[in-house]
């Protein structure tokens, strides 16, 4: 019979859609269905690469923590010192690991003093979403946006009751737990989850103490959304996650350690004011401390305070403007003395997108005004062709900045060293053309970017370098060098059936433009494969491949770490109504590898894990 | 080779004059009339030929846009007492080549009692027409009515005949469509009740499903072309099915596009009627509109989803 035609398309519309295509159209069952990608939050992903990994997602992966997670997208590139825990630094599209603005709910989060984010300490059992936008984005979200944005989103609240529980056990004395409650009605919504993970981890340092340095987390989220009425919403979010990691900085038999906290309270507003204004706005709060208890102890805290004004105004059916406002304060506070302890930045930043027919605009222009550094103008604008119903050709130019640290700023004066306090932000200009081929059953495409990166901050000796006594040295920090990235990035993906696979390879030059050497810890390509299976609605079965070439550790490129592949996997069985079971195995064939320098990889781990949820 | 039903697109019809074809017993043809009753309302009067076909021999073909009437393999057809065996699975066309070698299986015409005319003028919008069709198994009953140019609005309605012993159930369904006074005929096509009974009259349930889908589905094939998912929407989170009742006129071209029913936002509503505007005409290659004698009306529905 003619008509059964649709029944293919039918049965994989019941598939997850681990592929979606920015806008299709396709008929399934008699009907047309018009398929578009729910706009990330982050930014519009029809014109700018956007990664979005959901919950399903995340329980499909077989990663334990977000820098596995993250691994599998293009453009990420992770340095690791050890094991789960250990400080990990991401090189997103070559660039420092500085240069990713990361935020939790809207929060922006990580460390003022040293501009560091702690992804290792973000748990997955409290994340909902995470979007990952690749290129500048500074004009909309103001410093550190070169590389890129991580946008993570905490478990939100759903209609009706719902709870979950979940324990898991692996091997390094591997546990992990976790549980969450939620309940939602037509007034308001509620969700709590509470997250302890626990492992003994493995020798993250050669060289120095052998013992096994382990990692305990501990995390609780809270979300509460009131609808206070049809188009006014409430919300408040709330994470708080303590950890504490063992590392090695000396030999046996101390026991060094660092104890950590990330807190990020956000209370909203949005409201839609008519059919074409909307309005939002909101105060937040990140509190980042690190406390570090080895032979060089010492504690550094952040707190940042926020707050923000954005509107959203339709021009037209195919137009918004979007005006905001936002000011952000950052407080350090700890064991060093800054010559100034406290900034603050205010951005003014408006963005305009618009469809004409095939053609789609997104443009955007930032002012920051600091009060360390004084202005920052920044701007992109990026732009997408609709060839046809299946192929797309995107073009983007975008500038960007990092803000100096407190360190770079205000490191208190010694004998030795001092921070510079007339650093300027380091500047970037990044272009990217791309073309995209997307179905609703298979998608390809490429990108070629450029990025250059100018006054980049380097620390070295200043004065008294070269009298043969190195302890004489004075050290400070300058706006000396630049560096140029350029970068391919070629991503594939298909379903079919109860399959799907996905493909990617970055290809990445990141060089220091006054040496031509390579930056150091970037590997210059990464080849990421994912493939997974689903048995009915009962089973799932995923691998995954990372495999990274070589990379130098220094930047004299004298030393380096050999290439590696890694592969993985996840099974995930429903058992019952309520009850699943799962296990994660990673480094599967326990490959001897390492992503920084002197550290060990992780061995190959499993973790067996059931779970209720109802 | 036997055809057990046609008639569809018929032009065998006069002007002023209401008739049903019936698929009736040819031995027997009045006694089957008494089963079927059809009461028209109209002004001015149109002309509407209805077929009675078993829904299990009804689908469309997708290159052609044509109704076939398919001969299931052992099926039985009734309508009233009538008994018709099936046997086969050919398709034929109906369309000229039938029309011109009609009467097969000697279907039974029906003419209207003039008296069921009103007198009194009536609105075009009230203007209706409800056609009565019971069979023993009436989940297997098609209408297939066709509406020649007139300046009305036509409401074909199957409903239970009262007080027929041989009902088991009746296929319900209405249909609704304005014609211009000049935009020439429209095929109305009337399906058997959603609340079928297991067994055969889901089988042919099914069967009409499909001739609906593919009629939308000759449309939907151009409309993919132009689809669009306006920004607003996509950035509001707003999804929905949008209902489009779309009259292609007899050279392949979209001579009206309508709203049957909104997606709940204006944005997908009127995404989904420029799209639909902007298919301008049908590839006539495709269609083989020669065939086709009149102008059709689809129902179209465009869904609007998001996804992650």
């Amino acid at each position: 019979m003619l008509y059964f035609k649709s029944l293919p398309l039918a049965a994989l519309s019941l598939l997850p859609l681990a592929i979606a295509p920015t806008v299709s159209a396709e008929t399934q069952s008699g009907q047309l269905v018009v398929t578009a990608t729910r706009m990330a939050q982050t930014t519009d992903q029809t014109l700018v690469p956007v990664s979005v990994i959901t919950r399903e997602d995340i329980e499909k992966s077989p990663a334990v923590n977000l820098p596995e997670l993250l691994s599998q997208l293009p453009g990420v590139d992770f340095s690791t010192s050890g094991g789960r825990g250990a400080t990990s630094s991401l090189f997103m599209r070559g660039t420092n690991s500085n240069h990713t603005l990361v935020l939790i709910d809207g929060v922006k989060i990580g460390s003022a003093t040293l501009g560091s984010t702690p992804f290792e300490d973000i748990p997955l059992a409290q994340i909902e979403r995470v979007e990952v936008v690749r290129g500048p984005r500074s004009s909309l979200y103001g410093s550190e946006a070169i590389g890129g944005v991580i946008q993570i989103f905490t478990k939100k609240p759903t209609q009706g009751v719902t709870a979950t529980a979940k324990l898991g056990a692996g091997n390094h004395e591997t546990r992990d737990a976790s549980a969450g409650l939620s309940m939602g009605s037509e007034r308001g919504s509620f969700a709590v989850n509470l997250a302890h993970f626990t492992t003994n981890g493995i020798d993250a340092k050669q060289g120095l103490d052998s013992d096994n340095d382990g990692y305990q987390n501990t995390s609780a989220a809270i979300n509460l959304n009131a609808n206070i009425n049809a188009s006014t919403v409430a919300e408040f979010t709330a994470l708080r996650t303590e950890a504490k990691n063992q590392y090695d900085r000396s030999a046996a038999p101390f026991n060094d350690h660092s104890e950590k906290l990330q807190q990020t309270l956000g209370l909203r507003l949005n409201s839609d004011l008519s059919e074409d204004w909307s309005l939002g706005g909101g105060v937040n709060q990140h509190r980042d401390e690190s406390q570090a208890f080895d032979s060089n102890p010492g504690e550094f805290n952040t707190k940042r305070h926020g707050a923000d004004i954005k509107a959203d105004h339709f021009l037209s059916e195919t137009q918004i403007v979007t005006l905001g406002v936002d000011y952000q304060k950052d407080q350090v506070s700890g064991t060093s003395a800054y010559l100034k302890d406290k900034r603050d930045n205010t951005g003014v930043f408006g963005q305009w997108q618009a469809e004409y027919g095939k053609l789609g605009v997104l443009a955007g222009l930032r002012h920051d005004d600091n009060e360390s550094f004084g202005t920052e103008n920044t701007g992109n604008i990026n732009l997408g062709y609709q060839l046809d119903e299946k192929r797309r050709l995107l073009a983007s130019y975008g500038t960007a900045f990092k803000a100096p640290t407190f360190n770079d700023l205000y490191w208190p004066s010694s004998p030795f060293a001092s921070g510079n306090p007339n650093l300027k932000p380091e500047t970037s200009e990044s272009a990217e053309l791309g073309y995209e081929v997307k179905t609703k059953s298979y998608h390809y495409s490429a990108r070629a970017f450029i990025t250059n990166i100018d006054d980049l901050i380097d620390w070295a000796c200043t004065l008294n370098c070269n009298d043969g006594m190195w302890w004489t040295d004075f050290w400070q920090p300058s706006n000396v060098s630049s560096a140029r990235i350029k970068g391919l990035e070629l991503e594939s993906g298909f379903t079919l059936a109860n399959w799907n696979g996905r493909a990617s390879l970055s290809i990445i030059d990141s060089r220091n433009r006054d040496t031509d050497k390579y930056l150091a810890n970037r590997s210059p390509r990464t080849l990421q494969l994912d493939l997974s299976r689903s048995y009915y609605e009962s089973m799932t079965l995923s691998a995954s491949l990372l495999a990274q070439d070589e990379r130098y550790t220094n930047e004299t490129n004298t030393a380096k770490l050999p290439g590696y592949g890694i592969v993985n996997l996840n099974g995930r069985y429903i058992l019952a109504k309520n009850w699943a079971i799962e296990a994660k195995i990673n480094n599967l064939f326990d490959k001897d590898y390492a992503t920084n320098a002197s550290s060990n990889g992780l061995d190959r781990t499993y973790l067996l894990s059931v779970s209720y949820n109802r | 080779m036997r055809i057990v039903a046609l008639l569809g697109f018929s032009s065998v019809v006069h002007a002023g004059a209401l008739l049903v074809y019936g698929y009736l017993y040819p031995s027997e043809p009045q006694a089957a009339i008494a089963s079927q009753t059809i009461q028209l309302q109209l002004k001015p009067t149109p002309q509407v030929v209805a077929t009675v076909v078993p829904q299990s021999a009804v689908r469309l073909d997708n290159r052609t846009n044509k109704v076939l009437v398919t001969r299931s393999e052992q099926a039985e057809f009734s309508v009233a007492s009538s008994r018709v065996s099936v046997d086969s699975t050919t398709p034929e066309l109906v369309g000229e080549k039938n029309r011109r070698k009609p009467n097969i299986n000697q279907p039974v015409v029906v003419k209207l009692q003039p008296e069921t005319v009103p007198v009194a003028p009536v609105t075009v919008q009230d203007v209706s027409a409800t056609l009565k069709i019971v069979s023993e198994q009436s989940a297997d009953v098609a209408v297939v009515a066709e509406v020649l140019p007139t300046e009305t609005v036509v409401t074909a309605k199957i409903e239970p005949l009262a007080k027929t012993s041989l009902i088991d159930d009746v296929a319900e369904s209405a249909y609704q469509e304005k014609v211009d006074p000049f935009v020439s005929d429209v095929v109305v096509v009337a399906v058997g009740s959603e609340r079928l009974p297991a067994g055969k009259g889901q089988a042919g349930s099914d069967r009409l499903a499909g001739l609906k889908s593919q009629l939308g589905e000759q449309l939907l094939y151009a409309f993919e072309q132009y689809f669009s998912y306006p920004l607003k929407a996509r950035r509001k989170g707003w999804q929905g099915e949008v209902l489009l009742a779309v009259v292609v006129a007899r050279n392949g071209e979209v001579s009206k596009v309508q709203l049957l029913s909104s997606s709940g936002y204006k944005t997908l509503d009127r995404a989904a009627i420029k799209s639909m505007n902007k298919v301008g005409k049908i590839d006539p290659t495709r269609w083989q509109l020669s065939l086709v004698d009149q102008p059709l009306q689809i129902e179209v529905p465009v869904a609007y989803q998001l996804v992650n």
